[in-house]
């Protein structure tokens, strides 16, 4: 993904520049105020795409619930099964949501954004890989259950995948993309008042 | 209407962003249409997104040595519940009708990058004009 090619050399230039990422953050914080406005225009994108939602409601706000929590909930017992620290686990639980959100998500969480990062670009690039086998595994052969489901835990990534392999229902990866975004967002900032 | 709702938005102080996008969505909603000007302004917005995310994500720097630490957690976590979370998701998902509307050009590079809207655009040169 062209964001971690972008990060690599960013990292690889303050290394040679001698500069610390402090110094860096300071000098763009212009870029990181202007993402809270771009999250708030996702609304524009997502209002679109919920036409589809009106006809489909049931089966997909169903499947959009069920994917949430076990992506959020199963980290969460995952990382609490190996002992890992609550910051550590917060920062992964978003991992299937589309990254400004699973970063926005973090923050707010008490977690780390840019580990969340890192968890969403290894969530989109084994969900792509996994959905496959799986879908085989469970004989899943409708088209539209597997557009849904790649846009649910692979995001983007999942989105790109669909739009190569069957570029006519891409609708419904690109609502589950978004869907899943708030989805999960909500559902972080709901567990960190318990935790 | 767009800085009507951003200004409602910041005056918030819990999830700021969150609150402005489903204050926003519940606006269009109500409205049944998207303002040109809206479009206006969150289409580069969206466009440069990822671009506005760099930033943050180049903070992974500083916790090299986390990630690191907790491999084992980032790996199973990234296979065994992605795994299952793609397989009960599909196993829910009883879907009756066809999508009719293709998706949304800015969607698409809100999400990802220019290479997806290059993509799409490519695949869809043809027809109508996206959004």
């Amino acid at each position: 993904m062209p964001v971690l090619t972008s990060t690599a050399l960013v990292l690889a230039a303050l290394a040679l520049a001698g500069t610390g990422y402090p110094v860096y953050a300071q000098t763009t914080r212009v870029l990181r105020w202007l993402t809270r406005p771009a999250i708030i225009a996702l609304a524009v994108p997502l209002y679109r795409q919920a036409a589809l939602l009106r006809r489909l409601a049931v089966p997909l706000l169903v499947a959009l619930v069920v994917g949430c929590l076990v992506s959020v909930l199963g980290t969460l017992a995952v990382c609490g099964l190996l002992g890992t620290p609550l910051p550590f686990a917060l920062s992964l639980a978003p991992k299937a949501a589309t990254m400004p959100m699973a970063m926005l998500a973090t923050e707010r969480a008490g977690g780390v954004p840019a580990v969340a990062a890192m968890a969403v670009v290894a969530s989109g690039v084994l969900g792509t890989l996994l959905a496959g086998p799986v879908f085989r595994l469970l004989g899943i052969k409708d088209e539209r259950v597997r557009s849904f489901t790649l846009g649910l835990v692979a995001h983007a990534i999942g989105v790109a995948r669909v739009l190569q392999t069957d570029p006519d229902r891409v609708a419904f990866a690109a609502l589950a993309m978004g869907l899943n975004g708030v989805g999960t967002a909500l559902v972080l900032a709901g567990l960190s008042h318990w935790l | 209407m767009a800085g009507r709702y951003r200004g409602r938005a910041r005056q918030r102080p819990v999830p700021g962003a969150l609150v402005g996008l489903l204050l926003l969505l519940g606006g269009l909603v109500v409205w049944g249409r998207v303002p040109p000007a809206l479009d206006d302004v969150s289409t580069p917005l969206l466009r440069h997104l990822m671009l506005l995310l760099i930033p943050s994500v180049a903070a992974v720097g500083l916790y090299a040595g986390l990630v690191v630490q907790h491999a084992a957690a980032f790996l199973l976590v990234g296979t065994v519940v992605t795994a299952l979370t793609l397989g009960l998701t599909a196993c829910r998902v009883a879907v009756a009708h066809e999508a009719r509307r293709p998706v949304d050009a800015v969607l698409v590079s809100g999400h990802a990058d220019g290479y997806l809207v290059a993509l799409w655009l490519y695949r869809h040169r043809s027809g109508p004009s996206p959004a």
